[in-house]
Formats: C-alpha cells, structure tokens, sequence
C-alpha cells in the first residue's frame, strides 16, 4: 500500500484529492499541509470553502495566509453548477502559465437531496475540466459528519485519497463523465398544484417572462433575484424555442424556502461539460447553462428519453442569512458571523465570475466529446409533466 | 384579439402581425385604419387586393374610406407601386421610397405616417426568404425617427414557420391573433438628437433581435465619422438577454464612433460582466 507522498506520485500535472477529515484539527493541517505546498513554490492558492472553515486553514497558516485568496464556498459554490467556471477556472484563468492549487469543499452536511447528486457529478467533471491542466484540488468530506455513502461517492470522484494516515489511490476511482452522468438522477416531480405555462417559438418568450414574474413574485422572490430568475430563465426558454420544435412546460413552485423552476423541453444537451466550460463559440445553448449557473442556487439537468428538464433553485431568504441558506457546514460555527464579511469581500475579488476569461484560460478540445447519456426505468418528470 | 391593442401601435413601431384567416386580418386592420384617420395622420395600404375591394371591407366596418381616399389621408397601393420596380423586389429602392413618402406626409402637414403592408404578395417563389428579411431589418431605420409607423401583414397559410419566424425576429414587435389585452410593442427604437444616437425602450430578446441588430448597425454607420459619440440610452430598456447584451457591447467596441452606453440597469451590467465585457468601457449607469 503506498504511504503519503503525493508530490512525487501525480501521473500527470492535475492533481485531484479527496481529504476525509475527521475533527477541525486534522482538517486545518491537512489543508495548510496542501496550501504550503503551493507557497513552497511561489503558486497562487486559493480556499473556497463554506462557513468558517477558512478561518481554520487561515489561523493554522498564520502570516502565510496573507498569500492566500480566500472564498466563501456556501456562497459562491452554493450552485454546484458554478463551482468549475466561476471558481476554479476563473481563479487558473486569472494566473495564466502558472501552477494553481485550490482548496474546494463543494459537499457539506445540509447539502438537500436535489442538491446532492449535482455535487458528485461537479466532482466528477472537475477531473474532465482540469485533465492536463497544471493544477491541484484537495477536497475536504468530513467523515465524521456526512453520510458513508457520500465518502464512498467522493472515493469515486477522485483519483487521490487522503486521511490522517496518508495518502492513496483510490480504487474506487472511474471514468468522470460515466461517474457524472451515473448522477443524472430523476428528479423529483414537481407537486401536482404547481402552476404550469406551455410555450412554442420564440414569440412565446415575452410571456414566459410575464408568467415567471408573476409567479415568482407571489412566492415571495423579491428585487434584483426576480431579474436574475428572468434571465436565467428566458437564455434556457430561448434556447429551446432554437433547438427544438415541440411545446415546452415551464413550472413554478415554492418547496423548503426555495423557488423552484423546471423547463422541460424535447430537447437534448449533448456535451456533458455545458454549462461548466465556456462552448466554442457561436454556439448558445452552452452559454445558457454557463448564465443560468452564475445567476440560480442550483441547476440540475436531468436528460430523460424524450427530452431534457432542468430545474432551477432561487433562494427564497435572503443568501446572507446561514440559516436559510443551509451554509452550516462550518466546524467553527462561531466563527461565521464574524468572519462572514472578509470572506465575502475576498469571494468577490478571487472568483470574478468573468466567464470570457475562464474561456480565454482554455479547457482543451478533449471536453468536447459528447457522452451519450442513457434512461434507465422509471423517469417519474416526464410522467409527471406528460400530462400537463 | 382585443382590437385595443392595435390603438397602442405608434408612431416608430414596426409590428409583424401573423394572421390564420381574413377575419383576423380585417379586425387589426380596421382598428389601426380608424386611429390613424382620426389622428391625423397619412395612411398607406399596401396590398395585393384589389383597392376596391379593401375600401368596401373598411366601409362596412365603419371607417368611413371613400371620404379618407378623396382626401388624400388613405393613399391605397398595389405591390408594384411601394415595393417592386419593374416586377423586381429592390429593397433598397423601397427604403428611399418609405423616405420620400414621410417627406410628402410631413409636407401635407400629417402628425405620422401609417403603414399597411400586406407581404402576400412576397411569399415564397415571389421574393427569396432572405431580401425579404434583409428588406425588413432595414426598414427598421425608417422608423427610428418616430414618424412612421408600420403594421406588417403575414399571412401564415402563405408563409411556411421557419420562414415567419426569421422575418418576425426583423421586426421589433409581433402580434399575433392570441395576442391578449395586455399586449404592448416589446421594443421601441427611437433615433435621438441630442444626444445623438438611439433610444431602446421595451424588452429586447430572440424575439426581435435582428430588428435590434440593424438598427445598431444603421446608427453607428450613419455616424461613423472620427470625432462623433453615439449615445445608446438603454434607461428604459425593462429586459435584455444575452443576445442583446452582446449587440450592444459589440456596438460600444466599435471605434469610429465612440459609443456610449447609458442608463444600464444592474441586471444588464452584471449580463454584460459574465458574457466577458467591460461595462465599465462605454457603459454608464
């Protein structure tokens, strides 16, 4: 069994590790021990982690966390969907030719079960994303408090394991865009008295809008997030008014203190990595789901047979508010509120969101091959929405 | 359809209104007819019809057309007047005609100039799928300055989809016979002096973004001189997607002229900000 060398060991530039902490202590060495890696050689480092874990790796790094960006991952990965272009590549396009290493805790304990698959399948791709690109993700699960099956997924994901007694390959590690779309789970189907608007072409577009508005407001979505809900919407709308003929069933409903907003179309997204690296250009359909990742709480697609859902997440609380946002997670709880207002200020500057750049920065032409994603039994959206 | 809504068509619309059947066509038609003729303003119908004909359907429906004839406010015209020369479809000589008949309304002393074109006649086999949609991201200028205005009949038993579908997004607005009583024109683009440059005030989406994308075009072309600013007010533009976003960023990256970007809403600098641009190079708030 190999013991922990990881430096000498990468087979190729992208190293990708799960780290399984059990208490704050291993968790803020395992971190410094990477982040110092990073400083060792004079590479930027970034940690997007949620809550108050930054504050641990910060207190255990003292003066050379000064070095260091931090970010507030409760926030600015709280969609997964968003963590690979508007965190990791955006933090690598932002220090082109230079080795980047990046602490990212996409998974923590109140993830929902929505949530949930689309953080493995965010895991997943990471290795699609970065494959050949000189770069390191250490990602910490803390195995003290997540379930044993979420430990086994991550075993999936990444190809590098590491606990307090070392490090490992894991055994358990498969392809990325297989393991990702073994997540494409089934959504779950929208209650029965959630409010459905069938549209056709591209005229049908201004009522979509009026139809989200209306019913976004009477759940209670106020201000800049109705805006932010029309465009996400209206680029995924347009997007099927272009690439399909059918009809289309928007729905909208208000579940567990979040908006929820489902498209389901007759359409299919070929490229698993939409959504997460900015497409060639000309083409649209891509730069929808890179918008709608940017702007919601959570995108999931789910491909079915005969089409494709997704469904989008809009926080009915205010994001700040920990408790609303279920950005627990934090093993230094008492930290978060005074922490809160650094993190977000350095979540701002680190992950700019800025999705030409990410596409300046380059994800190869390897990302483009297309996985063919297979149905498997019962689909229980498009019985749902079939009759609608 | 609530014939209201024709009533909120303006001087500086350019609507394509789609269409199953005649008595949807006369029940917009009759409507836009009445309040111009009561406002004043210089009609043009433009049909393949005969004249006759569309003046007896106006009278039974109580416009009172003959006497608007004698008067010279409704001037009724067939195709090979207002958009064919010499049985052939020039779009650019039919743009020169639309400006030397706002010159003739405006001398004749008409607060606007109303537009009826009834585009049977430019169905397929007629005129190619593109002219046609050239022709009518075009025409978009003639009605940036606020004067005229244009009410565009396609009838879809004459026109397959796709081909609707182009011509329509040429158009800043669409009605269609479901059209409810909430309708308004998405887009208005109305040419300003002073500053110079356009006004965007609507919604701008897949909808109408050729009509969008021309009207740029004309602007920034018209005054491509070294040392001229084009101001694009956006302060009342309620909606724009990433489409739109781009036009207008592409039109603030063009040099001469400088462009200035106005009134930009939050949404729209953060649209602005992830599809890669600068708002802060040319766009204001």
């Amino acid at each position: 069994m190999n013991q922990y060398a990881p430096s000498t060991r990468a087979a190729g530039p992208f190293e990708h590790i799960g780290l399984f902490y059990r208490d704050p202590d291993q968790y803020a060495s395992g971190c410094a021990a990477f982040v110092r890696r990073a400083l060792a050689s004079g590479d930027p480092a970034l940690v997007a982690v949620p809550g108050g874990n930054g504050e641990l790796v910060r207190a255990r790094l003292g003066a050379d966390g000064d070095a260091v960006t931090f970010a507030d991952m409760a926030h600015a990965g709280r969609n997964p969907g968003r963590i690979i272009p508007s965190v990791l590549l955006a933090f690598a396009g932002a220090h082109p030719g230079r080795r980047v290493w990046i602490i990212g805790e996409p998974v923590w304990k109140g993830r929902s079960a929505v949530e949930y698959p689309a953080c493995v399948a965010h895991e997943a791709l990471i290795n699609a994303a970065f494959a050949g690109r000189d770069a390191a993700i250490l990602c910490p699960y803390d195995a003290s408090a997540l379930d044993p099956s979420a430990l086994a997924d991550a075993e999936r994901t990444h190809p590098i394991l590491q606990d307090a007694d070392g490090s490992r390959a894991s055994a358990a590690y498969g392809d990325p865009l297989e393991t990702a779309a073994a997540f494409d789970w089934p959504l779950p189907a929208p209650p029965d008295d959630a409010e459905r608007y069938t549209f056709t072409g591209v005229g049908a577009l201004p009522g979509v809008r009026d139809f989200l508005t209306v019913r976004a407001m009477a759940e209670g979505l106020a201000g800049e997030r109705v805006v932010e809900l029309l465009l996400a919407m209206n680029e995924l709308a347009t997007n099927t008014t272009e690439y399909t003929t059918g009809p289309a069933t928007l729905t909208v409903w208000a579940e567990d203190g979040v908006l929820a907003c489902q498209l389901d179309d007759t359409g299919h997204i070929a490229d698993p990595m939409t959504g997460r690296v900015p497409p060639a250009d000309g083409a649209t359909r891509g730069r929808g789901v890179l918008i709608a990742n940017e702007l919601a709480d959570l995108v999931r697609i789910h491909h079915r047979p005969a089409g494709t859902s997704v469904r989008l997440h809009f926080l009915l609380s205010p994001p700040g508010d920990p408790a609303a946002a279920g950005a627990g997670g934090g093993l230094a709880e008492t930290a978060v509120a005074e922490a809160g207002g650094s993190l977000a200020r350095t979540a701002a500057a680190g992950a700019g969101g800025n999705l030409a750049q990410t596409a300046a920065g380059g994800a190869g032409g390897d990302l483009v091959q297309t996985a063919a994603v297979e149905e498997s039994g019962n689909d229980p959206v498009s019985a749902g929405s079939s009759g609608s | 359809m609530d014939p209201s809504v024709v009533d909120r068509i303006r001087p500086g619309d350019h609507v394509c209104w789609t269409f199953d059947d005649e008595h949807q066509r006369l029940a917009a038609i009759t409507g836009y007819v009445k309040a111009g003729a009561g406002a004043n303003q210089k009609i043009i119908y433009l049909s393949d019809a005969s004249p006759d004909l569309l003046l007896r359907e106006l009278t039974d429906n109580g416009v009172d057309a003959w006497r608007l004839v004698r008067t010279g406010q409704l001037q009724m015209g067939r195709p090979r007047d207002g958009y064919l020369t010499n049985g052939l479809f020039d779009p650019m000589v039919v743009l020169d005609d639309w400006q030397r008949e706002i010159a003739v309304a405006r001398g004749g002393g008409y607060t606007a100039l109303r537009l009826i074109g009834d585009m049977s006649w430019a169905r397929a086999g007629v005129v190619g799928a593109d002219p046609l949609h050239w022709y009518e991201a075009q025409v978009n200028r003639v009605f940036a300055d606020g004067y005229a205005m244009a009410l565009c009949l396609y009838d879809r038993r004459l026109f397959d989809q796709v081909s609707l579908l182009r011509v329509s997004a040429a158009h800043p607005s669409r009605m269609e016979p479901g059209t409810d009583w909430n309708w308004r024109p998405l887009l208005r683009m109305e040419r300003t002096g002073e500053p110079p440059g356009l006004r965007l005030i609507g919604e701008a989406d897949a909808s109408n973004r050729d009509a969008l994308a021309a009207t740029l075009a004309d602007v920034i072309d018209d005054m491509s001189r070294p040392d001229a600013t084009v101001t694009l007010d956006v302060a009342g533009l309620r909606f724009a997607d990433a489409g739109a976003a781009r036009l207008l960023m592409g039109a603030a990256a063009t040099a001469p002229p400088e462009v200035r970007i106005t009134g930009c809403s939050v949404s729209l600098m953060k649209l602005m900000r992830l599809l890669g641009g600068d708002p802060c190079a040319g766009a204001v708030a």
